[in-house]
């Protein structure tokens, strides 16, 4: 169960990441903030998904 | 899927050559591969053929030397070689050496910083120099085998990643600058010698239990 969940969560690694992505440029489009000032958020939800893919693994 | 020939026996595989399916009596087994009756080879059932040959030499997969060039490129060597995570390393790890030395925040530790950029501009083509004479002997090559290994498997990439982000984060979002946090740079030392620490300690307690369970 548990390796299963790890799998789980490597294989929406990309998936996430490319919303995440998404989601800076939309708010740079719509609310001004710029992509230059959130793109480290890219780093930490990266991080976030490897501990949890890890935190999983037996 | 039945088989073409028994349609009560269940198919074990497909010809090769016309796609038939085969259950387990109909399959020919020949060249590594399975055929049909009207599609075997001539020479009977398992020739030792293509499959027994062996390799001479393993596959050539990198050129040393291309690889040694590319190096130069911040990120590119390593992703020459296949390892798209140390790439994004050497990228960053270039990217912050110039954007700490360009913005005068160093305060007094730019021959430091300038000689480390250097160093660190020769160490990728060697390190993508090496990375591919590995490969080609054949090994697999762990991206981070040049870590030490305290700084391997556990969780210290992922909360690298998370406290650079956090970091950067209030960077960019003007909450501190760059020159205070260049001021705290030893306190990165002390978390390397305690992660150091830990490691070690974990290691010499499951050493500990393993003389105990003997």
């Amino acid at each position: 169960m548990s390796t299963a969940n790890s799998n789980l969560i490597a294989a929406i690694r990309g998936p996430v990441m490319m919303i995440a992505i998404g989601t800076l440029f939309a708010l740079d489009q719509t609310m001004g903030v710029s992509i230059a000032r959130t793109w480290p958020g890219l780093l930490i939800v990266l991080g976030l998904l490897i501990l949890a893919e890890r935190s999983y693994r037996p | 899927m039945m088989c073409a020939k028994h349609p009560e026996a269940p198919a074990a595989a497909f010809c090769r050559e016309c796609g038939m399916p085969l259950c387990a009596e109909c399959r020919i087994d020949a060249r590594g591969t399975v055929f049909c009756q009207e599609h075997a080879p001539a020479g009977g059932p398992d020739v030792a053929g293509l499959q027994a040959a062996p390799h001479p030499m393993p596959p050539r997969v990198a050129i040393p030397g291309l690889a040694f060039l590319l190096g130069f490129i911040p990120g590119i060597g390593a992703i020459y070689n296949a390892q798209y995570a140390k790439g994004l390393v050497h990228v960053l790890v270039f990217g912050f050496l110039v954007t700490i030395l360009s913005s005068g925040a160093a305060s007094g530790a730019e021959p430091l910083l300038g000689i480390l950029l250097g160093a660190f501009v020769l160490y990728m083509p060697f390190e993508a120099y090496h990375t591919a004479r590995r490969r080609n002997l054949g090994d697999t090559v762990p991206e981070f085998a040049s870590l030490p290994p305290a700084l391997q498997g556990s969780n210290t990439t992922a909360v690298v990643l998370i406290a650079l982000g956090v970091l950067l984060l209030m960077i960019t979002m003007d909450l501190v600058s760059l020159r205070i946090i260049l001021k705290y740079w030893p306190a990165l030392l002390i978390a390397l010698g305690v992660n150091m620490l830990y490691a070690r300690l974990r290691g010499e307690r499951a050493h500990q239990e393993e003389e105990i369970n003997q």
